[in-house]
This record gives C-alpha cells, structure tokens and sequence, in this order.
C-alpha cells in the first residue's frame, strides 16, 4: 500500500497532498482534545501494523488498521495515520516524504468511508449480529477502498489502473478478512467498556 | 457447496504475495565485466519478474531494460556510458513499489580490467595492443596465459567477496529494528503530549 517515490506524476502528487491537508485540517477542527492521546494510541498501532506480518500461504501480508482508525476516530483517522506515515516514512524508509500526501489520503479516506459504510449497515441490519457484521465490514472495507485508492493513484503511472486494483486486490483478500476481525472484537470490547469512545 | 470454500483457500494460496511487503530495495555491484542487480523486498523475499531499467546517470537517456529472476538477480554487461557517466538503476517491482540505485563512474574502472573473451586486451595501452596485433611472438604467447591468471584471480576474488556483498546490500536496506519501533512510537506519544502542553496552556 505505500506507493514508493518518483512513482506518480506531480499532479497525482500534488492534488494528494492538498486532498489529505484538507482531511487533515477537517479532523484537526473536529477533533476533541480531550481525545487526543486515543487518537495517538491509535496511530501507534498502525505505525506498527504494518510491521505485523500474517503468514498466508507461501509469503506474508501485514496489517493496514486503516478500518479500524477511521471506525473510531472518524476524520480524526486523518492526523493520526499522516503522523504515522511521516514516522514510517523517516524511520523504516516506507513510502517516502513526497508521496506522504498520495499515501495519506488513499489510508485516511478510505477508513472514513469504511467507517460510514458501518454506521449504514448498523442502521440496515438491527441487532447485535447486524452489529457483529457492520463492525467485520468496517474493518475489511477500510483495506479494500485503500488498495481500491492506491489503484486509482497508479492508474496515471505505467502500470494501468485495473492490473494494479485486481493484483492490490486478490494480495489483500486475507488482509481485509484479518482487519475485519480485528475490528469487530476491538469495537465490541470498546463499546463493552468504555461504550463512550465509541459516540462520535 | 463445497467448492466455494476450496475456491477460496486456492485464491488465498495464490494471492500468497511477497509483493505486498513495504518496499522493495535493490543492490547493484560490478562482477567481472557485467554488473550484477539484485532486488528483494525482504531477506527471505526476492522481487521476481520485476522490470530493472538501466540509466545514464548524467544525462539520464535508458541504455537497457530487463526482468528480474526467479532470486530476484538480472545481470548486464558494463555499458560503455557508465565508464564516463556512471549508471542510475530502477526497479519497478509493480503495485508502486520502485526503487533505484547509482553507482558511479569509479566503480566501473575495475570492469575495464577484468577478462573478457572479445578480441583485444582491454586495459592495455593502445600501442601496445597494435605491437601484439602486429604478431610478437613472444606477446603472443604470453597472452594467453595473463588472460588466463586474470580470469582466475578475478572469479576467486568474486566468490570470495560474495557475502560480504550480501551482508553489505542487507545492510544498506536494513529491516527496521526495536531501536526506530520504539523511537516512532516515542514521537507519537510525544507529540500527543506537545499539543496536550499547548491546548492546556490556554485553557482557564
């Protein structure tokens, strides 16, 4: 998912880099401060999500958590995964600096829409399995819309958008059933224990 | 009705994607008169079937493209340019995930030198190889055999130098270690804690 330097052309980088400046500053604006260290947690886990690697098959995947920042802290997933990205970017060498705003957006945007699609299936399907499935979609379409994004951003390189979507694809198929996992017990032991965090 | 999961776990299987991984890095060096590139996204993960294009460094104009190996190896010989202008090397493993690597003019003085089976003794004055074409018998029959000793000496010295080389690319692409996991999440809590300073600042 992190589209690597000199890969995009600087209009596909630059209209990146406004788009997630302006998530960034509408998750600033709507942000509660006295949230602010569960948006840094959060941003912790996926700074190091990425270093999880799942065995599947005969290579690995690693986890994005792009779902399940943008299930709890709504457009407030945008500062948290650009802070990550920066720190990944500088520290391991992922990405890099001017793809970060590409990288950002393709993350953060998808996590707010997964994070909607959740809310619309909670409301369609009532009850606690309904509840149990919008918590799995969340998490499982966060990954899906990223590499849908990611598609779309190297559609204007060389590679061509729909080798690129089926390839980021088939490659997450495991990741988003992983994500959605992981989002349905994170959401259902938050709203046991601390059901406020979750009333965004 | 159970075709579905078996089609599943076979697409799981197939989709088993060394090509997911963060980056990929890539490590190039001379070895004898060609030059060697190897591309992995980890240690145990080579980048298989990616597209290596080979560049000017100066003036960047493509002198050369190929795919990589199933070991993640492509080799070329030395282009004349990269004597004069050194050479600019990109992988594009797909997904977006490039990367390049330079090596410059001086690495290639060695390749000069090396053995070559072309006609002609690389690295020998111009005169001389005219006075050994004019046949000198005693040249002649000399050749032959510091051909020889060169090849031999350069092939030690390569098999010699080879995990040293490894150890030098796994060290120029290092994997991140509990040193930058714990400085990236000291950041994050730090930065939490600057805003946290600054916001509380302000509050009555």
């Amino acid at each position: 998912m992190h589209i690597s330097e000199g890969v995009l052309s600087p209009a596909v980088l630059g209209s990146g880099a406004a788009l997630a400046a302006l998530g960034t500053a509408i998750g600033l604006r709507r942000l509660d401060y006295d949230r602010l260290m569960t948006v840094a947690l959060l941003s912790a886990a996926f700074f190091v999500g990425s270093l999880v690697h799942i065995p599947v098959g005969l290579g690995s995947v690693h986890l994005v958590l792009n779902g399940l920042l943008g299930v709890l802290l709504g457009w407030a997933a945008f500062p948290a995964i650009l802070a990550a990205l920066a720190l990944q970017g500088l520290l391991f060498q992922y990405g890099g600096l001017t793809v970060l705003g590409v990288n950002t957006f393709n993350m953060a945007f998808a996590g707010v829409l997964a994070a909607h699609a959740r809310k619309g299936i909670a409301r369609l399907l009532p009850g606690p399995g309904g509840q149990r499935t919008a918590d799995f979609c969340g998490g499982a379409l966060g990954v899906a819309l990223a590499g849908f994004f990611t598609a779309a951003a190297l559609a204007f390189s060389d590679e061509g958008f729909l080798t690129a979507a089926k390839l980021l694809f088939l490659a997450h198929l495991p990741v988003m059933a992983v994500e959605g996992v992981i989002t349905l017990f994170t959401v259902s032991f938050i709203a046991r224990v601390r059901p406020e965090m979750l009333n965004l | 009705m159970k075709i579905l999961p078996a089609f599943v776990t076979a697409l799981l299987l197939l989709s088993a994607a060394p090509l997911l991984a963060h980056r990929v890095n890539i490590h190039a060096w001379v070895e004898g008169r060609d030059v060697q590139v190897r591309c992995a996204f980890s240690r145990a993960s080579p980048a298989k079937n990616g597209r290596v294009t080979v560049y000017d460094a100066s003036n960047g104009q493509e002198l050369l493209n190929g795919l990589t190996d199933g070991e993640g190896a492509f080799r070329f010989p030395v282009p004349d340019e990269a004597l004069k202008n050194g050479l600019r090397i990109r992988i594009n493993a797909g997904e977006g995930h490039e990367n390049q690597w330079l090596m410059e003019a001086g690495e290639f003085a060695a390749a000069v030198g090396a053995p070559d089976s072309s006609p002609g003794m690389p690295g020998e004055m111009p005169g001389q190889e005219q006075k050994a074409q004019d046949a000198d018998t005693a040249e002649m029959n000399a050749r032959p055999y510091n051909e020889d000793l060169r090849r031999i000496v350069s092939e030690t010295l390569d098999a010699g130098l080879a995990p040293l080389r490894r150890d030098l690319a796994a060290l120029t692409n290092p994997e991140p270690g509990p040193r930058e996991i714990v400085g990236g999440l000291g950041w994050l809590v730090g930065l939490a804690g600057i805003i946290l300073y600054f916001r509380g600042g302000r509050r009555p």
